[in-house]
């Protein structure tokens, strides 16, 4: 079977498989629960726009550039690699017809189009409740933001996935103790970190066309290039990612201990 | 390219430092061949190797004339039913075993006609649209083998696909299988239910400690090996008299009373045995009402040649 017509194939498949587990019900629950939230905070808040922005930017910071994106990603990620794997049901396509690269980048690509559209998809309401009128201009970089960051994210934890049976707790330590304390590390290491660049798009993109300093400026006041060069860098580590996994699918054994 | 439709060439494969199977060389026709051996023996890792799931460390697999490893292409030729529980319970057995057959390169039409008919040959009809976290083991397990049987392929891989299924299942599943064999499938079944496969089995390739103990026809590998005698049983009023008369055939090492009328005697030559059993019935006058051959079977075969591989 073709290259492509395989990723097809296996995007539909995954795309119905992960929406029918449990992991789709608890991010809708999540998702639900951010949208309350900052709703109900955008409707009880005065008209202050300082406030509005500094709370918009708090939900970019946790969910759109933050943990709540981090923590999707790493649940379809691993998903799309090493979860079937653990469990056995890989061996069905692994003994198919079917190249393994191109299993792989159609389970990658529905991972990244569930992620991304449950993410934008939340992204909408709380824009427009909480930057009313102006939401839409928030909105539409913001979505930008959303689908380069779950695309890499997203390869990032398909790759730990094939590189480590403990990918989920590798995949933790990497969003609590790299990805999360960012404002804490020098800017050399800083830079090192995808969510800086996603907060540098964030500044050059959603809240500096406000004309007012936001909450989070400090963090990536040494930003440079930009809203397309920070989108251009993640980018390209998701491609870098995209392409490790991909090679590493070709290695992928699958060991069974019954005899 | 190889005449077998799996043939390992010099094959090994270990886990860090445990060589789980060994200088491996042997081939696998049509019909049904048996993968026989204990816990340990290597058998998943064949398995394993042979349909793609594994690479080799040294040596060779080919499957249908190819590399399994390398070229999803010969995988097409491939349908393998695995041991594991691993399924997507979300499916029905319909739309799992239909998938599975578009991933083998069937339209999606033909793959459901083709469903349609691989699970109603295994009386599946009935829960083919429930989701398959509610089978039970034996249904899944004929969902599993429904999917390997989907897309007609020319090599049948099946590890351990008797596991869990009913008594009247099993006759069905076994029936099913030597239908395929007899149109040219080659089919591989690991078993660990040794009595199963010796009543389906055409041929065997016996492991122990990642290593081939033999390879072939049962009654052919029983026939070589000289060294260890058969036992025939033999059903008699008179065990004593038929004792007596046994220790004088030619070949007979030990006759034993092994019960109120039963006699055990270990012979090294059977077919003298057999061809002397009228005389002894008819000129000895001693009745005799039933004879058998207590090890001629796959077991009795494994047995004696794990006892040679551990001397």
């Amino acid at each position: 079977m073709t290259f492509g017509r395989t990723a097809w194939l296996m995007a539909r498949h995954f795309a119905r498989d992960v929406i029918a587990s449990r992991r789709t019900l608890v991010l809708s629950g999540f998702l639900l629960l951010a949208a309350v939230i900052f709703g109900v905070a955008g409707l009880a808040m005065g008209e202050d726009t300082g406030d509005r922005l500094g709370l918009y930017f708090l939900f970019l910071y946790t969910c759109v550039a933050g943990i709540g994106l981090q923590f999707a990603c790493q649940a379809y990620g691993l998903a799309a690699t090493s979860d079937e794997i653990e469990s056995g049901a890989a061996v069905y396509l692994f003994t198919r017809p079917l190249p393994r690269p191109a299993i792989l980048a159609g389970r990658l690509l529905a991972a990244w189009a569930v992620v991304s559209l449950a993410f934008v998809v939340l992204a909408l309401p709380v824009s427009f409740a909480l930057l009313g009128a102006r939401g839409l201009s928030a909105f539409l970089p913001t979505a930008a933001i959303v689908v380069a960051a779950a695309g890499c994210y997203v390869c990032v934890f398909a790759l730990l996935g094939l590189l480590t049976r403990h990918a989920l707790l590798a995949g933790l330590l990497f969003v609590v103790f790299w990805e999360q304390p960012i404002s804490m590390l020098p800017v050399a290491v800083k830079s090192l970190s995808i969510k800086y660049h996603l907060l540098c798009a964030v500044r050059a993109w959603v809240t500096a066309p406000f004309g007012q300093p936001f909450p989070g400026d400090e963090m990536v006041e040494q930003c440079e290039g930009g809203g397309t060069a920070a989108l251009v860098t993640v980018a390209v580590v998701a491609v870098v990612m995209a392409g490790l996994a991909l090679q590493r699918m070709r290695k992928v054994e699958i060991l069974r201990s019954s005899g | 390219m190889s005449a077998h439709a799996i043939h390992f060439q010099n094959v090994s494969r270990a886990y860090g430092h445990v060589l789980a199977v060994n200088d491996l060389t042997v081939g696998i026709g049509s019909g049904i061949t048996g993968l026989v051996g204990p816990n340990g023996a290597g058998k998943t890792t064949f398995i394993g190797l042979a349909v793609g799931l594994l690479r080799p460390h040294r040596g060779r697999v080919l499957l249908n004339g190819s590399d399994p490893w390398t070229d999803p292409a010969a995988r097409a030729a491939l349908g393998y039913c695995p041991d594991g529980e691993g399924m997507w319970g979300w499916m029905s057995g319909a739309e799992f075993v239909e998938t599975l057959g578009i991933c083998s390169g069937l339209c999606a039409a033909e793959a459901r006609q083709r469903a349609q008919q691989v699970l109603a040959s295994l009386e599946m009809t009935a829960a083919a649209d429930k989701p398959v976290r509610q089978y039970s083991k034996g249904m899944r397990q004929k969902v599993k083998l429904a999917q390997a049987m989907l897309h007609r392929p020319r090599i049948l891989v099946l590890d351990e696909p008797l596991n869990g299924v009913d008594p009247v299942s099993r006759v069905q599943i076994l029936a099913t299988l030597k239908e395929l064999a007899s149109s040219g499938t080659a089919v591989l079944v690991s078993s660990h239910v040794l009595h199963e496969l010796d009543s389906v089995a055409d041929q065997v390739v016996l492991l122990h400690r990642g290593r081939l103990l033999a390879s072939g026809k049962v009654q052919e590998i029983r026939a070589l090996l000289d060294d260890h005698p058969h036992t025939v049983r033999l059903v008699s009023p008179r065990p004593r008299d038929v004792a007596k008369r046994l220790v004088e055939l030619p070949g007979v090492v030990s006759v034993e009373i092994a019960g109120e009328d039963i006699v055990d005697a270990r012979t090294r030559a059977p077919s003298a045995l057999y061809s002397m059993l009228p005389g002894l019935v008819l000129d000895a006058g001693v009745p005799v009402h039933g004879v058998r051959s207590l090890d001629s079977g796959l077991e009795a075969v494994f047995r004696y040649l794990v006892k040679e591989d551990a001397r």
